[in-house]
């Protein structure tokens, strides 16, 4: 109703004022909160004044104060400074992770949920395999055995997460291919290769779209907990999960330290999963919540 | 019957996935760069008049054989229960792997026990009071239990708890056959930081079975007969919404030992996480091959046996 006042109001911009509204209030909390963390990305020396590799002997592990509101580190640098200059790195591995998962789960996931009993069963098969194998244990393996780096972690972590998105492909696929416009595009002598790409993944899309915050979440919290065990990128890049582990030897003295690099991947990680909630809520009809 | 056949089914896929998971183990480390050989040395590894040494030790280890010919040496000896020795300490790998079980074992059973009833609570309460505010802030709460790192949120119970107030010890782990109190009082720490992620994912399993069984008919009708709430909710509702759970802890038992080994690494509790990352540093590729797999067997058994006993609990499922 709003949105067709505005319309008719013929404002351009209360007609875009009027949908960001009827989009609710949480989903533009998190739209906001994306939109600053795509910031500090992408423009770090917006959001602090100090270098994150500016080492101070005469200031080292300060408490916050309001030159420095998260205090300094073992260097002397400022620990916020820190935290948005690795934001871009967190991003692009946890990103990166998903993209792989993505790229190996979603052929295979359409491959499976479209091949008879034994290819989908062998391939099914190796995703459970995957899944149940404690994620962490393979990490462990994995990144002690082929190194440090950001691209062998983001690897890894999307190796990790390849069945979710192959289980979910293949479920969307099996289900949709029963359906009316599929057979009809079938009997209509479509070739199959045509109706996979062009109208059964599009309509998996919103399944997809779920997972894919999900999925950044926990590759975050895994690449924290992989760096906490030495596992993490090596100096001098640095991620949210390093600044933990180097704060981890001073949590005696300088317990703020250790608390706000904790602070920011909680802080990211519960934004991400409510935003995969979000997401779900508008896909499925059923579990959308009634307003009042 | 069927159930039998199911159970054969999924007994030879359990086959199939376990030698997987051998030969992942075996190639993981031989397939990267470290010589088990050299690191054994240290660094005398790098003298002019080392190879000699170097050759034998590789021999001791066995190292000098082709792969094929070491893996099958490898799995001949594990089908007649010898797991082989550590290449550091000489001690033999089932008696190392056994000596980082009991510390990972307790802290598991210990999250599974306070999780699976807090969960169940949590999960049926919010669905219960959908869209109210008790629902959104359970639900709110169990997005951040999932959301905290967990080795975070371990070192921060030890700042407030260890280090503040000083009430509890910030880490070992004592057996609870030598001193049974102090068992409990270290392992309060370690249990509280999995017990949290654990019911954080429990607890949305619950929601998400319990929304579907409340909407069901029977429910309306149960309520249209005027039966009481407490036994809608505990009896007829939770009956079908908590069975899942089952399978639930049987699949997310993986995740559990992953969390377990990222909490007992923060708490110092010498279990199978740090035994496995420290043989992977050293090399030590007979405890990594023991170790995975010995791991990996009890997770995917814990995970067969569960769904076997949904199958037999819940008689909707058919084999």
């Amino acid at each position: 109703m709003k949105i067709a006042e505005a319309r008719a109001n013929g404002g351009r911009f209360g007609g875009f004022l009027a949908k960001a509204l009827a989009i609710g209030p949480a989903r533009l909390t998190l739209i906001f909160i994306g939109i600053i963390v795509l910031f500090m990305a992408v423009v770090p020396s917006l959001f602090s004044p100090y270098s994150p590799f500016a080492i101070d002997a005469s200031s080292i592990l300060l408490p916050p104060s309001l030159a420095h509101p998260l205090g300094t580190d073992e260097t002397g640098t400022d620990v916020w400074a820190r935290i948005v200059y690795s934001t871009r790195l967190e991003l692009i591995i946890a990103g990166g992770s998903v993209m792989v998962a993505l790229v190996i789960g979603l052929p295979t996931g359409l491959i499976a949920g479209n091949s008879g009993r034994f290819v989908d069963g062998a391939m099914t098969s190796v995703a459970s395999a995957t899944l149940a194998f404690p994620l962490v244990l393979f990490a462990i393996l994995m990144v002690a055995s082929f190194g440090t780096t950001s691209l062998s972690l983001t690897v890894i972590i999307g190796f990790l997460f390849f069945p979710r998105a192959f289980l979910l492909m293949r479920a969307q696929t099996r289900s949709l291919r029963e359906r009316e416009f599929v057979i009809a595009l079938l009997v209509g002598g479509v070739r199959p290769v045509r109706i996979l790409g062009l109208h059964i993944l599009p309509n998996a899309a919103g399944p997809l779209l779920t997972l894919i915050p999900t999925l950044m979440a926990e590759a975050i919290l895994i690449e924290a907990g992989l760096s906490y065990l030495g596992l993490g990128v090596d100096l001098p890049a640095s991620t949210w999960g390093t600044i933990l582990e180097a704060s981890k030897n001073y949590y005696v003295t300088s317990p703020w330290y250790a608390v706000s690099a904790g602070l920011v991947i909680t802080f990211v990680a519960a934004v991400l999963m409510f935003a995969g909630e979000l997401i779900a809520e508008s896909a499925n009809p059923l579990r959308r919540r009634r307003r009042s | 019957m069927k159930i039998m056949r199911g159970a054969g089914i999924e007994a030879g896929k359990l086959a199939v996935v376990l030698w997987f998971v051998s030969v992942f183990a075996f190639l993981a480390l031989r397939l990267t760069p470290g010589d088990p050989a050299v690191l054994l040395l240290g660094p005398q590894a790098g003298r002019p008049d080392a190879a000699e040494t170097l050759a034998r030790l590789r021999v001791e280890m066995g190292l000098d054989e082709p792969w094929p010919i070491q893996y099958g040496i490898w799995l001949a000896d594990i089908l007649r229960g010898d797991f082989g020795v550590s290449s550091r300490s000489g001690l033999p790998v089932v008696e190392l792997v056994g000596g980082a079980v009991p510390p990972t074992l307790f802290l598991i059973g210990g999250a599974v026990l306070i999780a699976v009833p807090l969960s169940i609570l949590l999960g049926m309460a919010a669905a219960y009071l959908r869209n109210g505010i008790v629902d959104r802030a359970i639900r709110t709460i169990t997005t951040f239990f999932i959301a905290i790192p967990a080795v975070w949120l371990g070192l921060f119970l030890i700042i407030i708890f260890s280090v503040t107030f000083d009430l509890l010890p910030s880490g070992g782990f004592t057996s609870p056959l030598d001193d049974f109190g102090d068992f409990l009082v270290r392992m309060v720490l370690p249990v509280t930081t999995l017990t949290i992620f654990l019911s954080g994912v429990l607890t949305r399993f619950v929601y998400a079975e319990a929304s579907d069984v409340f909407r069901q008919d029977y429910m309306r009708t149960a309520m249209a007969m005027g039966i009481s709430v407490p036994r809608r909710v505990f009896i007829y509702a939770m009956r079908n919404a908590v069975t899942p759970m089952i399978t639930i802890v049987g699949v997310q038992i993986g995740a559990l030992v992953g969390g377990a080994v990222l909490v007992e690494a923060v708490f110092g509790l010498g279990g199978i996480g740090q035994l496995l990352l420290s043989s992977v540093l050293n090399r030590d590729y007979q405890v990594v091959q023991g170790a995975v797999l010995l791991t990996t067997v009890t997770v995917l058994l814990v995970g067969y046996f569960a769904d076997l006993a949904y199958r037999l609990v819940d008689p909707r499922i058919k084999a």
